[in-house]
């Protein structure tokens, strides 16, 4: 029945409930769910007034009542659930509204932060939830989910919601005066996000009152094709006689919605501080009518804090984090060494990347799994969206569940098994699909990688996906082999952007097998950009490449006064570059490359060049011995440091930025051994259970790193069990455990006693702004170290 | 104040989370720590909440926690009313600072220790806008004896979470990184001191007749 009125007939959600509880005595720090059950009678009589008021829907008193907040309430959660939803029924029972009132079940935030910002996982999050919802399901006619301020936690709540029930599921999340939810999302995105997920509405409610929230309403109001659900304050909160009031009366509320109460709001309630006198006046003064809106459809893919559209001027996506052809990427992905893909990401995003493809498909490594990992630490450091690479289902599927946000999924091709095992996926967690125009046979003509592209269209619709929803491949072959098909790829390109339709390509396929391949790769390029393409796949540090979209973006009148181009190239020295042919004829060298300069490699060192050790040490590497260069310069250098700051001469981040420079070197250095170098450890590092300050034990593994120390990182809240695991697969010559908290001393010393229980007989070494040298007794440690100095001094002493 | 002003004031407590003498700091080393506070200024969005409460409310917010802490009582002692600060720079500045561990550890232990010291600043001028009178000066769950968990209650019983974005993690920590719930006592003048501190024995700056409320 709400899926009848909803977005046609103006509906009405009640008020605060707070404000009620407040009113009637509830104290601070008291537990409002416990009413449900110690006070029945308040809570009817208080969805009674709502809907005597006007409400079509009552909101149940289960705001925070997921397990994790009851811990301290005297009840199980799910009773005192089973009870609200009673107290509801009974309340429109009372009032003989059974058949024209809707029970709302409410659900709030769990009130803690998912993994990776804070410590819960998705996973749990998801079961949190889902208790919530299962334990009353069949006697609710929709759930709400409100006051979010994490859309991550908002997309466990939906996921919980469509898995385990099958009733409307109505989102709204609250938004701060600069367009913003807690965790940076902005309303585009939530609009993308929620719309991908199918929610039956979407809203806005809490933080704001109706005046301030406008511009977000508004901007729900013009892009998103749900029927939108708002629920102000009574305005901000002011403090009078030391007590918390709201300023707007129910008359001045109103006045403030006057923008946009005729311009299509499906659904008005309140929040903090509005109470049955504002039902009754949005009642009295909204349409009966939904007003219809006109939305157009567009193709976007969203992070959690930045959307970007597939269907405007042209937008890179970063194709390096891709291990084929990459050795080093390779066995980083096996070793499960992720810090270069995080590396890799940070840069690609900083070199104008908007988008960054991941694939991490090697033959036996368990693509899904990796997947599961790698996307959440993606996403703590690089703010756009990603595109899930792979040709597994299952890995694509594990993905798009983790991913924070609306994916791009890299893709389907003109194969029905393909399509029917990755649509299914895109429609369930809301990706876009970039579909390959390729099927069985390897197109060759314009048409027959049309053709494709109609398939796959038309495929997608059986699934509900629009045109809207995906991005199309016209496929780039390899010029040197078929020369007259790369002209094929470009008109396809044309006749696919006059279809409506975004594309992509991967454009330095081109060039495979041809010398001066950098030429070929921005001259199809720009021609491909002028024949449509929106997405190019390609290296964003390859400046060439950037250089040659802002040039288009400038000449296609994208880039109105030049400002891009302006910002990026106007420090940039144009050189006359003489191309001379090698005797072998492969490639070009650059006559105007200039020399290392006169600094060395210790020079560098002590003062943290890290951006010119490389040049450097490849020029000093080719007079010097690679042993001679660690034995009397690099280590000499480092110890100097080591010295300098003992000494109060230079401080920590110098001590660092010369760490860093040193492993730069080394890594460099190591290059040009013929068998491997020694390194020395290896030394387990982690944060303990419970304890996610990490910056501590990151400086530490810098300057390990810097004396060439292998470290293996354990990372953060690493459970007990994880380092005992990680002991008994490394074999470590020492492990350090790091520790900020008071609290978290004690898994500390759970995390010692555990490893002395598993016959660890390596070094234990603690630190960490809480410890010291008793405590480190107390708690049966080996070793306490003040700095990531005098670790690295005992570490020699103790000749590990 | 301009950006500059509060670099400037916040720069020698930042320079003390460093182990950095200010006063020996060049200008290379000064100008990476401005350009780092730019990150910094890039990525806050500072938001507080303050609520006003009696003493007895506050005590009753959870006895069992509240009767442990002898420090509690000492500092409230004569206060009728004491008004609870949360404060937070936002979760964009936890997320800055992991981009840049990730590729510049100079640079993070620069921002995070900025980001520690514009806390303090912006809740300092946060207090100094409201005007108290006078007032303890103020201190958080976890000093002295004060119970930590006392934040889990706080949180919930304020609705912070929902107003400002603190939220509870493990071990009684809160997110973001840079965040904190403080008290003052309302009606008299208390000074900070070390004697109820944790550190009292081994505090590093103590030795150098330094004072981590003084910097």
């Amino acid at each position: 029945m709400i899926k009848d009125l909803l977005g046609k007939k103006t509906l009405f959600f009640d008020g605060g409930m707070g404000t009620q509880l407040q009113a009637n005595g509830l104290s601070v720090g008291a537990i409002p769910e416990e009413l449900n059950i110690d006070r029945p009678e308040l809570i009817v009589m208080i969805h009674e007034n709502y809907l005597k008021a006007g409400a079509d829907f009552i909101t149940t008193n289960t705001f925070g009542a997921n397990a994790h907040k009851m811990s301290r309430a005297k009840y199980p959660n799910t009773d005192m659930i089973k009870a609200a939803v009673k107290n509801a029924d009974e309340a429109r029972k009372n009032l003989g509204r059974e058949n024209d009132s809707f029970i709302a079940l409410d659900i709030g935030p769990i009130g803690e932060l998912l993994a990776p910002i804070g410590t819960l996982s998705f996973d749990d999050a998801y079961e949190l939830f889902k208790e919530q919802i299962v334990c009353v399901k069949d006697d609710i006619d929709c759930v709400i989910f409100e006051t979010f301020g994490d859309l991550y936690e908002l997309k466990a709540g939906v996921l919980a919601a469509k898995e385990n029930c099958d009733k409307p599921i109505f989102v709204s999340m609250s938004f701060d005066k600069s367009a913003r939810t807690l965790t940076g999302t902005n309303p585009e995105t939530y609009i993308n996000v929620m719309e991908g997920l199918k929610v039956s509405a979407i809203g806005v409610n809490c933080s704001l009152g109706p005046k301030e929230l406008e511009p977000v309403i508004k901007t729900l109001l013009e892009k998103s094709h749900l029927p939108v659900l708002i629920q102000p304050n009574a305005g901000l909160p002011t403090l009078r006689d030391g007590k918390t009031v709201f300023e707007l009366t129910p008359e001045s509320f109103i006045d403030a919605l006057k923008n946009v109460m005729n311009e299509g709001i499906a659904m008005i309630g309140g929040c903090c501080g509005t109470t049955p006198d504002f039902i009754k006046i949005e009642k009295e003064n909204f349409p009966v009518d939904v007003k219809e809106r006109n939305v157009p459809y567009r193709t976007a893919v969203s992070s959690s804090t930045t959307t970007v559209y597939l269907d405007e001027s042209v937008r890179v996506c970063g194709e390096r984090l891709n291990p084929t052809g990459k050795k080093k990427l390779q066995a980083a992905l096996r070793e499960e060494n992720y810090e270069m893909l995080i590396s890799e990401a940070i840069a690609q995003e900083d070199a104008g990347a908007r988008v960054l493809d991941v694939n991490v498909g090697l033959p036996g490594i368990d693509e899904a799994a990796v997947m599961r990992k790698i996307i959440p630490m993606l996403q703590e450091v690089v703010s756009i969206p990603l595109q899930i690479d792979s040709s597994n289902a299952d890995a694509i599927e594990a993905a798009c569940r983790v991913y924070n946000g609306k994916p791009l999924i890299n893709s389907v091709n003109g194969k029905d098994a393909v399509m029917e095992a990755v649509f299914p996926v895109a429609v369930k967690y809301g990706g876009v699909v970039i579909g390959l125009a390729l099927s069985e046979e390897v197109p060759k003509l314009c048409e027959e990688r049309v053709a494709i592209a109609e398939k796959i269209i038309k495929k997608a619709a059986e699934y509900g996906l629009t045109k809207k929803d995906l991005v199309i491949d016209c496929l780039t072959l390899t010029v040197s082999a078929q020369q007259a098909e790369a002209a094929e790829t470009l008109k396809a390109l044309k006749v696919v952007t006059d279809m409506g339709l975004s594309s992509t390509l991967g454009v330095s396929n081109i060039s495979f097998g041809l010398p001066n391949r950098p030429l070929i790769n921005r001259t199809f390029l720009t021609l491909a950009m002028h024949s449509g393409l929106k997405m190019p796949i390609i290296n964003p540090l390859d400046r060439s490449l950037m250089d040659c979209i802002d040039a288009f973006n400038v000449i296609s009148n994208v880039d109105v006064g030049c400002e891009q181009y302006i910002k990026n190239q106007e420090n940039v020295v144009v050189q006359t570059v003489t191309v001379t042919k090698s005797a072998s004829g492969e490639g070009a060298t650059n006559a105007a490359s200039g020399a290392a300069g006169t600094k060395d490699v210790g020079f560098c060192i002590a003062k943290g060049l890290k951006d010119e050790i490389t040049e450097i040490t490849v020029a000093e590497l080719e007079k010097t011995d690679a042993m001679v260069l660690i034995n009397e310069t690099i280590i000499p250098a480092l110890n100097k440091v080591g010295r300098d700051y003992d000494s109060g001469k230079i401080f920590l981040p110098q001590l660092i930025q010369a760490a860093e420079t040193a492993k730069v070197a080394f890594a460099e250095v190591q290059k040009h051994f013929t068998v491997s170098s020694e390194k020395k450890g290896p030394v387990i590092l982690c944060t303990v259970e419970g304890d996610i300050h990490d910056i501590g034990k990151n400086i530490v593994k810098v300057v390990c790193e810097s004396y060439g120390y292998e470290i293996i990182d354990l990372g953060k809240d690493v459970p007990v069990d994880s380092v005992v695991d990680a002991y008994k697969e490394y074999h470590p010559k020492a492990i350090g455990l790091s520790a900020l908290m008071t609290t978290t001393v004690e898994n500390m010393k759970r995390t010692i006693a555990a490893l002395r229980a598993n016959n660890c007989d390596v070094p234990i070494l603690v630190g960490g702004a809480v410890l010291t040298d008793e405590i480190a007794k107390e708690i049966n440690a080996d070793y306490f170290t003040e700095d990531a100095m005098s670790l690295v001094n005992l570490l020699k002493e103790l000749k590990i | 104040m301009n950006d500059k002003e509060i670099f400037n004031r916040i720069f020698p407590t930042a320079c003390r989370y460093m182990r950095v003498d200010p006063i020996k700091v060049d200008v290379e080393f000064n100008d990476k720590a401005f350009e780092a506070f730019g990150m910094l200024m890039d990525n806050v969005r500072f938001k507080g909440q303050h609520e006003f409460m009696s003493v007895k409310n506050l005590m009753g917010i959870d006895t069992e926690l509240t009767s442990q802490s002898s420090d509690l009582s000492f500092y409230l002692e004569g206060c009728k009313d004491v008004v609870i600060f949360a404060t937070t720079l936002g979760v964009n500045v936890d997320a800055f600072s992991k981009k840049l561990q990730a590729n510049d550890m100079s640079r993070a232990v620069i921002y995070d220790s900025l980001a520690s010291a514009l806390l303090e600043f912006m809740t300092d001028e946060y207090e100094e806008s409201l005007n108290l009178g006078a007032h303890t000066f103020r201190f958080a769950p976890g000093y002295g004896d004060i119970p930590i968990q006392l934040n889990y209650i706080i949180i919930d019983a304020l609705s912070i979470s929902k107003k400002i974005g603190i939220y509870k993690a493990s071990n009684n920590m809160m997110l973001p990184q840079k965040s904190m719930i403080t008290f003052c006592g309302m009606g008299k003048e208390v000074a900070p001191t070390c004697a109820h501190c944790i550190r009292l024995k081994n505090c590093s700056l103590r030795k150098d007749n330094l004072r981590c409320y003084n910097s």
